[in-house]
């Protein structure tokens, strides 16, 4: 792996903040508002919670929509207007 | 109060810019385009205010009271059990046929032109034979999943072994879907999405109707039954006569099914008329809809009438039944010129006024606003603020080189100049033969905010459809007179329109490749930090080991290649099996080279007309110039550095953030960023792409443009060393400045652009933004034409206009219910401001309002006498 690479890795899991797998989860990212079907395949999804000091939506990927969690889970479903 | 332009000095002479209409200098900035819709009729008037709109943004329905249909699923999936052993042609004329009677045929109050493709208008339907994960996105949402759902995921089931996805996905590793999948780097393949579009024939239904289709196939299939019953057995020649014999038949079936269901609709008129209906003049009404469904699409038209409700089924048909498909490729005026003079100049079938020709042409926008498109998840994201892509297509040259602009032309301006729908937007070929009386409709759309017309070069478009025709296989490709019966495919890319040769399907061209977010990866040996955390291309290296810019600029190639070489084998393995089991058997009747050749719409390619969209070309492309200017050119920076800030989202890193911002950038008429982005696209955005060889034959060429894909891409790729945030959205299209950094006026952004040769390109979208006050003055229209025979002049493909004043935009952000009717023009399509996220309505608001100086004014050739 070049070290390109690694960093890349690295700076990928620190832009997780929080996220983490729990099999079976209660609050997974499927029922959270801040989470959105992946467009794809609706087993993954996109996480829009994390904006930037800009006030920008900068999205995050999650593998496994229906057993990710994370700290901030809120349930609901966001409004479009605060969407991408 | 409006705002009125300031004046300008111009040539000594001192330039007043008065509202043309002087009623109009009391309307507050604010609410101007309020006050700017005027149906045509009552009935127009009404049915726009009972329009269901079917707007997606975010990926939802901004109504909630949007819900997923069941028939069509549940009636295709009856069909294709009911059929089993059948051949797949067959077994796919049975699903249509099942289809259509069984259906619900819906008619509503004030229709003209009928027709609905759920059993509920406000509803959409399910293709679970496309694509299973589509349909499980729908599922699994308790907003508008079909009921009753357990039925809806049986169903499903069934396709996970039969879908279109099922018999692609063999072909790739896991990791390539992973990556395609994804939406960063490319647009996931339409085997996965269900996306699709289509150019349909409608003229043979216009001309023949379809029992003469129908007859055309049982001679078909009566000569070949006569050539295998002939002396001297031979097999090579005549085996494959069977299954075009199946072709043949599954065709006859499909069209007696469409009669059928259309003739549904004439009853479900008379019952109403003569046991319901108690207004005398409706009720006369609907026994003439009754007796037009009774002949259409049955027989050829007569009228416009006739063709306006042949349009509707038709369309339905090839667009939300046989399969889904988005678009409405068309060249309205022409192919409905005929009936439009024998109603509206002749008078000899369903006379009416030219009055009456725009009303019908208003219910048909509304039938257009109305229409819910069941499509995948991304395809309800990437459009914002509007339904599917209509995009219908008007004006240029007639085949014998004459001006194809007619009355027919003005009454579809005239249209959707007065009933504001977003919906179909409108594609006008800027010829210089073209009238000037068309031409100024054309402005009134564009200074009344619709964003459309987007006008295209018709020359230039007309030699492209040449271009394509060396490479048809069947040595049948557009002659030059029939290269002038082009219209936009979807957004921009154009295609042959007509009686045969048109594009049957999106694995021939569409879909997307995203340079920002392949620059991204380039800069980290492949890798996507910033979004899906995978591997998304080949390794290409450590760009800190890059000593030269050109080991970059060579990088980013080898990238791109790779993307883009994934994407189109993606498209020609779905193109592989949908002409083995996805076949288009009504498609297939209404074509004269499927008809005459025996071969699925899917499988003929007599016009090749490959293909793909790159987006979000500027940011990468500004990103590069600001790299070859700070790191390589002048040092100020090392590559170390840079990605460190880039890593850091350019947190700490305010100075170097801010010259990488003030590097030259796009649209200036900046010679130095413009050498590099003139080659950036032609060596590569166009080289790299055009070494590939598609389906059909022929070359894939880029079409530049952007959809919303600038904002769901720009919030999945990080910064970029254009200064860009990460999150924040892309280019707004194709050859478009990045929003905010073309700082010298419109004719500048011009003399960039013209720097690309166009004929390296299959088309490129170029936005732009222009002052209310000019656009609206007294000279507005003398301005505007001189700045469009300038942009012809300058052999640029396209151009499209917003119109509306930042203090009206903000206004509707504030009170978005007060602003139902501003319109704006997103990229190739044109939406409602209030059905767009925040985070879309800001990218509008931050693109430049281009002013007109003294100096535009001498580049466009306007005189100053003309302004007094």
């Amino acid at each position: 792996m070049s070290e390109v690479v690694s960093k890349a890795k690295e700076l990928a899991e620190k832009r997780k903040v929080g996220m983490r797998v729990e099999s079976g989860t209660t609050k997974p990212c499927l029922k959270c508002r801040w989470g959105t079907e992946d467009p794809t395949d609706p087993s993954k999804g996109q996480c829009i919670g994390y904006r930037t000091g800009m006030g920008g939506i900068w999205k995050r990927m999650v593998h496994d929509y229906y057993n990710t969690t994370c700290d901030k889970f809120e349930e609901g479903e966001v409004d479009f207007r605060d969407h991408v | 109060m409006a705002t009125r332009h300031k004046p300008i000095e111009y040539h000594g002479k001192n330039i007043e810019f008065p509202y043309e209409n002087p009623a109009e200098e009391v309307i507050d900035d604010e609410y101007l385009h309020e006050h700017l819709a005027k149906p045509t009729t009552e009935r127009t008037k009404r049915l726009k205010a009972r329009c269901r709109w079917k707007h997606c943004a975010a990926g939802e329905f901004v109504d909630n009271s949007v819900r997923a249909g069941m028939e069509r699923m549940r009636y295709w999936t009856e069909g294709h059990k009911a059929s089993d052993g059948n051949k797949d042609v067959i077994k796919r004329a049975i699903c249509l046929q099942t289809f259509l009677e069984k259906c619900t045929v819906i008619l509503q109050e004030d229709e003209k032109i009928i027709g609905y493709h759920a059993e509920e208008p406000t509803m959409v339907p399910l293709y679970p034979e496309l694509s299973f994960l589509a349909t499980q996105d729908y599922i699994q949402n308790s907003r508008y999943a079909p009921q009753p759902v357990e039925e809806a995921k049986e169903i499903n089931e069934y396709w996970k072994k039969h879908s279109l996805l099922s018999k692609c996905m063999p072909y790739f590793e896991p990791y390539e879907l992973e990556r395609m999948y994804r939406w960063a780097s490319m647009e996931a393949p339409a085997f996965a999405t269900g996306f699709n579009s289509i150019v349909p024939p409608y003229e043979t239904v216009a001309e023949d109707g379809l029992l003469k289709r129908i007859e055309l196939a049982q001679e078909q299939i009566n000569k070949a039954k006569a050539e295998l019953a002939a002396p001297h057995w031979n097999a090579p020649e005549r085996l494959p006569l069977l299954e075009k014999i199946d072709l043949w038949s599954a065709m006859i079936m499909a069209d007696k099914a469409v009669i059928s269901w259309a003739r549904r609709h004439a009853r479900l008129c008379r019952i109403v008329a003569e046991s319901f209906e108690t207004d005398p003049a409706r009720r006369e009404e609907l026994l003439e809809m009754a007796e037009i469904s009774q002949r259409i699409p049955a027989e050829p038209c007569q009228g416009l009438w006739d063709c306006m409700q042949m349009k509707w089924y038709v369309y339905l048909m090839c667009h939300a039944i046989e399969r889904y498909a988005s678009g409405f490729a068309h060249k309205e005026d022409k192919l409905c010129w005929p009936y439009y003079k024998a109603s509206v100049i002749d008078k000899t079938f369903q006379p009416m006024t030219h009055k009456d020709a725009v009303e019908l042409f208003e219910c048909e926008r509304l039938k257009c606003s109305e229409h819910g498109a069941g499509k995948s998840r991304v395809n309800r994201e990437i459009f914002p603020g509007s339904n599917d892509l209509f995009i219908l297509t008007i004006g240029g040259l007639n085949r014998d080189g004459s001006d194809g602009c007619n009355d027919c032309t003005d009454a579809i301006l005239e249209a959707a100049r007065n009933i504001r729908t977003t919906e179909p937007s409108i594609v006008f070929r800027w010829n210089p033969k073209g009238r000037l009386k068309t031409k100024r409709l054309v402005f009134e759309c564009i200074r009344d905010g619709m964003g459309f017309p987007s006008i295209k070069n018709d020359a230039l478009n007309a030699h492209q459809m040449l271009y394509y025709a060396r490479f048809s296989q069947n040595n049948n490709g557009a002659t030059p007179e029939e290269a002038h019966d082009w219209a936009n495919v979807l957004c921009m890319s154009p295609g042959l329109v007509g009686r045969r040769k048109t594009q049957k399907t999106r694995s021939e061209g569409g879909g997307s490749i995203f340079p920002a977010k392949i620059l991204e990866i380039t800069l980290n040996d492949g890798y996507d930090w910033s979004y899906s955390d995978t591997q998304l291309g080949p390794h290409t290296g450590d760009p800190r080991t890059f000593d030269t810019f050109e080991k970059l600029w060579e990088a980013f190639r080898v990238q791109y290649e790779y993307t883009v070489s994934i994407s189109i084998r993606a498209k020609d393995v779905s193109r592989y099996w949908e002409a083995r089991m996805l076949q288009l058997p009504f498609v297939s009747s209404i074509d004269d080279g499927c008809m005459e050749l025996g071969r699925d719409a899917c499988d003929l390619s007599e016009q090749p007309n490959g293909w793909h969209n790159p987006i979000t070309t500027v940011v990468a492309a500004n990103s590069l110039v600001a790299i070859k200017k700070l790191i390589y050119d002048e040092k100020k920076y090392t590559m170390d550095q840079m990605l460190d800030a880039l890593y850091a989202n350019w947190e700490g890193y305010e100075e170097m953030r801010r010259d990488f911002v003030n590097a030259p950038k796009w649209g200036n008429d900046d010679e130095y960023a413009d050498a590099i982005i003139k080659k950036f696209y032609e060596d590569i955005i166009a080289g790299e792409m055009r070494k590939i060889t598609n389906y059909s034959g022929g070359p894939v060429m880029p079409v530049g443009q952007a959809v919303g894909l600038y904002m769901e891409v720009g919030s999945r790729t990080g910064p970029t060393p254009d200064g860009r945030y990460g999150g924040e959205a892309c280019d707004d299209g194709g050859i478009s400045p990045y929003m905010g950094t073309d700082k010298k006026g419109p004719t500048a952004v011009l003399k960039s652009v013209s720097k690309v040769d166009s004929t390296t390109q299959k088309a490129n979208l170029l936005n732009q933004r222009l002052s209310v006050p000019i656009m609206r003055s007294k000279h507005g229209f003398k301005i505007w034409l001189a700045y469009m025979n300038t942009w012809y002049d300058l052999n640029i493909d396209h151009v499209q206009f917003n119109c509306v004043s930042n203090a009206e935009l903000l206004a509707a952000q504030r009170e978005p219910e007060k602003h139902q009717d501003l319109i704006v023009r997103v990229s190739g399509f044109s939406a409602r401001f209030v059905d767009i996220s925040k985070y879309g309505q800001d990218t509008i608001i931050a693109r430049n309002e281009q002013d007109f100086g003294a100096e535009d004014f001498d580049f466009i050739n306007v005189s100053a006498e003309e302004l007094v």
